[in-house]
């Protein structure tokens, strides 16, 4: 009899434990912050936030006159109070964890990250792998659009910077939370994808380029690709180049295949940066094809008439990341370190100026392999 | 509970050890690692661990000569009666305090990462009633719950391993052995304190069925955690950085949290991986309060430690309250680390005193 008091007990003070009152959030309550946009305040020491809240009830039915989200903004001194100020105006709590998107705004970039960013590297809610990007204009426009596709723009964004990036060579999405405090922590320099708002849709190409994580330019289309082969995450894209007279206007070529290897050597005292590039394709398009050459000649013109058009991208994306704003956004420090400890140890505080004097030597390799359907 | 015809086999004394030794430092051992030797931290990690490797062997080796007494016993013997209490009452202590301060560190965990609204004390006080009940069943039940748990944990964290491998970047590495042996000289006594958790090894050798492969599965247990602690350090510096990892609290969670990432069903496998190690703990805390209760019964010279465990346990959980905050935590964590690792280095002195003043039997000598 008392034995089976106790397991009784036992029993009823099992089920208490393992329900969590304490902890339980019923999903009702929740508030689930979907994307963070980033702007400077209209007051000077404040930023404005503008947090996009997911709201589950719109999917439910066919009701789709509900928006199934909504923007907030709250102006505050940084990301904590903005979230605290939220409590005063809904009855949800606030949760970051399903967050996948965060912007920033272009005056806010200018003026510098690391400030505002802290609170988003202690939670544990923010997963490390959230895409971020620089919206060149105020980031709470890009948060605000209507989008035909999907109904949420942070799951638009997101997946834009995912899935088109593996499309062309003009977006990337690299750069994510965990590789910003990668970033801050060893003092190097990036580059986060640029958004532009235009009238009625977005334009995501190119990027911004930040150093000493302030952003001081942009970079257009054409040269996020060089920059893309230059850092080593290339995936698959097209490439248009002009042909000569004799062959025709323009040919296009789609590379469903590409490799870098970016490695720094020091030669003499002087760093030098060996780029292996080597890209495979096929040519989708022929604009104004005049001669009617033979596959044997014709391929081995145009596939050099390409492969001096990638390096001449690469080397003036070099050139202008290297003179123009003296920042490395392809992880060169990082490697450097890593290839060369001693060189480095004894030469850190010069890096700009090695940095600035380096040469960029590439190896390219552009293989044509089908022309498609048609021959002339 | 001394069972002659049965025992604990060959394969639950290494799950024992191996569970024991997997507990709390699976959260921050690249932390750990990164920060006492910066990018060798991946080998450091596997050469503390055969160090570690040679310290358990060298715990069985003595044991071994006493196959019928624990600790609390031959080191009566060898050292005489009252040296010899005083050392099992040190080894009765140091397990009382690791119990508390890993249950300690598990709960302050928690509520960073999944309770934040529970009370400390509720947290603790639940997972020490499991504790009881574990305890109180004896050493088979111990070992048939960590032969359990093995799979589920070990799966778990092989799939944390596996999933970041591809993502590694390996010039990372290319820095390793650059700066000589002072990286493995610092880093080997702070990382083998990650694998302490073989003083169970003291205790088991006269509950086991096969005495004579007492060496081979208990050295055996050290491998799991070798390779788990290994495997985490690599990813780690591998994909986060060198300095960034010293830099982050609980390493571990970010990178279980990329897992999945790319499929759009899991998107927080972090929960899971919490959730099964829980289990890892609830191994660990378990087996340490059982040594405890173990020494203090022997001690006193009783056979029955079951009422032992009801007086250990308020002890445990008051020792587990008194840290105010993580300052307070790291300090009784050097502490702890410290014990233990002299613990198992006194195993050599034992040896060779037990050799001197011929005690012990030549069984597996």
């Amino acid at each position: 009899m008392a034995r089976k008091t106790g397991i009784l007990l036992l029993a009823m003070t099992l089920l208490f434990i393992s329900s969590s009152c304490w902890d339980q959030r019923p999903i009702e309550d929740q508030a689930f912050i979907i994307g963070l946009a980033l702007d400077k305040g209209d007051d000077p020491d404040m930023i404005k936030v503008t947090f996009q809240i997911a709201q589950p009830q719109a999917f439910v039915t066919e009701a789709k006159s509900e928006e199934s989200f909504w923007n907030i903004s709250e102006e505050a001194e940084d990301i904590t109070a903005a979230q605290n100020q939220l409590i005063r105006i809904m009855n949800l709590t606030p949760t970051l964890e399903h967050c996948q998107i965060i912007l920033i705004g272009e005056d806010l970039a200018r003026e510098g990250l690391h400030d505002y960013l802290d609170f988003l590297l202690r939670t544990h809610e923010i997963r490390r792998a959230v895409r971020i990007g620089v919206v060149q204009g105020k980031a709470k426009d890009i948060l605000d659009m209507k989008y035909k596709t999907d109904l949420m723009p942070s799951f638009v964004i997101s997946e834009m910077m995912d899935q088109n990036s593996r499309f062309t060579f003009e977006l990337s999405d690299f750069m994510n939370i965990g590789k910003l405090h990668t970033a801050f922590t060893g003092a190097y320099d990036f580059a986060l994808v640029r958004i532009v708002p235009l009238e009625e849709k977005l334009d995501m190409s190119g990027g911004g380029i930040f150093k000493n994580e302030k952003l001081v330019g942009w970079l257009s289309n054409e040269e996020m690709m060089g920059l893309r082969f230059l850092r080593g995450d290339v995936g698959t894209g097209y490439l248009t180049v002009d042909l000569t007279e004799d062959l025709g206007k323009r040919a296009m070529l789609r590379i469903y295949e590409s490799q870098s290897i970016l490695e720094p050597e020091i030669r003499d005292n002087r760093l030098v940066l060996r780029l292996k590039i080597r890209a495979e394709g096929d040519i989708t398009e022929i604009v104004d094809q005049k001669g009617r050459l033979s596959e044997s000649e014709f391929l081995p013109r145009i596939e050099n008439l390409f492969r001096e058009d990638i390096e001449k991208k690469i080397r003036s994306t070099f050139a202008k990341l290297q003179q123009e704003y003296e920042s490395d956004v392809f992880q060169l420090k990082e490697k450097l370190q890593s290839y060369y400890p001693e060189y480095w140890q004894q030469n850190a505080e010069g890096w700009d100026e090695i940095y600035r004097s380096a040469r960029l030597e590439i190896e390219a390799n552009v293989l044509v392999r089908r022309i498609g359907e048609i021959r002339y | 509970m001394k069972n002659k015809s049965q025992g604990l086999s060959n394969s639950q004394t290494t799950v024992i050890v191996a569970m024991n030794i997997i507990g709390f430092a699976v959260l921050f051992i690249p932390q750990n690692a990164t920060e006492l030797a910066g990018v060798d931290g991946a080998f450091v990690t596997l050469s503390a661990g055969l160090v570690s490797m040679f310290l358990a062997g060298l715990i069985v080796i003595l044991s071994s000569r006493f196959p019928n007494e624990t600790v609390i016993e031959y080191s009566q013997r060898i050292l005489g009666k009252p040296l010899g209490k005083l050392y099992g009452a040190v080894i009765a202590t140091h397990a009382l305090v690791v119990a508390s301060h890993v249950l300690r560190g598990f709960a302050d965990a928690m509520k960073v990462l999944l309770l934040p609204k529970t009370p400390l004390e509720i947290i603790m006080i639940c997972m020490l009633l499991l504790c009881l009940y574990c305890i109180h069943g004896g050493i088979s039940t111990i070992a048939k719950i960590c032969e359990i748990f093995t799979f589920p944990i070990l799966s778990i964290i092989s799939i944390t391993i596996l999933f970041n491998l591809p993502e590694v970047q390996m010039f990372r590495f290319r820095e390793a052995f650059s700066s000589g042996l002072t990286p493995f000289i610092k880093g080997i006594p702070g990382v083998s304190m990650a694998y302490l958790g073989y003083e169970i090894l003291f205790f088991l050798i006269p509950f086991m069925k096969n005495k004579k492969s007492a060496l081979l599965s208990g050295t055996a247990g050290l491998v799991l955690p070798i390779f788990v602690y290994t495997g985490l350090v690599f990813v780690a510096i591998g994909l986060i950085g060198t300095i960034t990892t010293s830099e982050l609290v609980y390493p571990t969670i970010h990178l279980s949290r990329r897992v999945g990432t790319s499929l759009s069903f899991v998107e927080r496998f972090d929960i899971l991986f919490i959730a099964f190690w829980i289990l890892a703990v609830f191994t660990t805390v378990t087996i340490y309060l059982y040594m405890s209760a173990l020494s203090f019964t022997r001690l006193i010279g009783l056979r029955n430690y079951k009422p032992f465990i009801f007086m250990i346990l308020p002890v445990t959980y008051i020792l587990a309250i008194l840290p105010q905050n993580i300052a307070h935590i790291n300090i009784l964590t050097k502490v702890t680390n410290y014990t233990g690792l002299s613990i198992a280095a006194s195993s050599i002195p034992l040896i060779v005193l037990s050799v001197i003043r011929k005690k012990g039997d030549g069984h597996n000598g």
